[in-house]
């Protein structure tokens, strides 16, 4: 199922960061694997990941180093502990979105 | 001519405003495109179908291209490329301050004396120091044309701690300057060599040999001349602003 892309725009930081909390990962390989373990729900412009993972250096909440591999010099991401916090917080940030939302739609009150 | 990919990735870097990331953005997305492509080949798309589907999925040149700049902001990149001019100007700086203050004769001429460092003959009368160690022995024994008996005593110095300044030695190029040298007559005055003093001296007193001067970084040798009336029998050294209870004796054969 094709996921409108707004959805996904204010997830993105949290995937990505989600992928690298395990092992540092480059580019194309963060597009692989976040295809595989969303069942091919989240299909990224691929240009776009760049402009994301540059902010996430700026940011200092990833690192980057540059790794021969396959004969190829490839930027390789890695999270920090900057990052890792970050990831956290987000967690519980979309935690509490999710929960509201279905609370919402599924017809659910406090009240 | 262009390939589509260069033409994509020019749109790109197009969009980036501060233009010393050009080079690298461009590389990377190269690389990502790359591997998407030999992917598909390996699953095996034909090559020109590969590159098709790849160069589509990196998405719109100028979306990216704006993305990009926003965060490749140009006053943000100058200040970062500012800074690390300073730095290395800085480090420059500090480099050539520290070579400018060397003093290059000293540094030359201590490596020379201590790579020609002789070690002290065996048996030599040597005391342990609180960083080191110092030999005397006998040397030569000469008469100068005034009359008066010159009798030379070697003495080697071993630091332990390069340039240390044992309290013994309190620099490094006049080490012994306050040793007292004393024979069966008494204690000797130093005299500085000067002709007019020497001259006007008659004898008992010493000095250094300066031609027989050596003062590497952990090893010093220097010749000390007695100025004596006769023929020396022994004499001693020691230095007694040590604070520390130490005689070096040094004896000469006595011809029969």
């Amino acid at each position: 199922m094709k996921i409108d892309k707004s959805l996904m725009s204010g997830s993105t930081t949290l995937l990505i960061l989600s992928l690298l909390a395990k092992e540092e990962m480059y580019g194309y390989q963060m597009i692989v694997e976040l295809a595989r373990r969303s069942n091919r729900t989240f299909e990224l412009k691929e240009g776009t990941l760049y402009p994301i993972l540059h902010g996430l250096e700026a940011e200092r909440l990833v690192t980057v180093r540059e790794k021969e591999a396959d004969g190829r010099v490839r930027k390789y991401y890695r999270i920090t502990k900057k990052g890792l916090k970050a990831l956290e917080a987000k967690k519980e940030e979309w935690g509490v979105f999710t929960e509201q939302v279905n609370a919402v739609i599924h017809g659910a009150s406090l009240a | 001519m262009r390939d589509d990919f260069q033409i994509w990735v020019d749109a790109v870097c197009e969009q980036v405003r501060f233009r010393p990331d050009r080079k690298g953005i461009e590389k990377e997305l190269r690389i990502h495109y790359e591997d998407h492509c030999k992917a598909l080949e390996r699953l095996g798309y034909e090559g020109p179908l590969a590159a098709e589907r790849s160069l589509r999925a990196m998405g719109n040149a100028q979306e990216v291209g704006r993305a990009l700049d926003g965060v490749h902001k140009p006053w943000l990149g100058w200040l970062w490329e500012f800074s690390r001019w300073m730095v290395r100007g800085l480090a420059m700086l500090l480099v050539m301050t520290m070579l400018w203050s060397v003093d290059w004769d000293i540094l030359i001429k201590c490596t020379r004396d201590e790579l020609a460092w002789e070690e002290p003959p065996p048996g030599t009368a040597r005391v342990e120091l609180e960083h080191g160690t110092l030999w005397a022995a006998p040397g030569d024994v000469t008469q100068d044309p005034d009359g008066t008996t010159v009798a030379e005593i070697d003495l080697w110095l071993q630091r332990r701690d390069p340039l240390g300044t044992d309290s013994t030695e309190h620099y490094y190029s006049s080490w012994n300057e306050f040793f007292t040298y004393r024979d069966e007559q008494g204690e000797l005055t130093v005299r500085v060599v000067d002709e007019r003093t020497r001259m006007s001296a008659r004898s008992r007193y010493w000095r250094s040999k300066y031609s027989e001067e050596r003062t590497g970084w952990t090893r010093c040798q220097k010749t000390v001349e007695l100025v004596l009336d006769g023929p020396p029998r022994w004499a001693e050294v020691s230095y007694p602003l040590s604070g520390r209870d130490w005689v070096l004796r040094v004896e000469w054969e006595v011809e029969p």
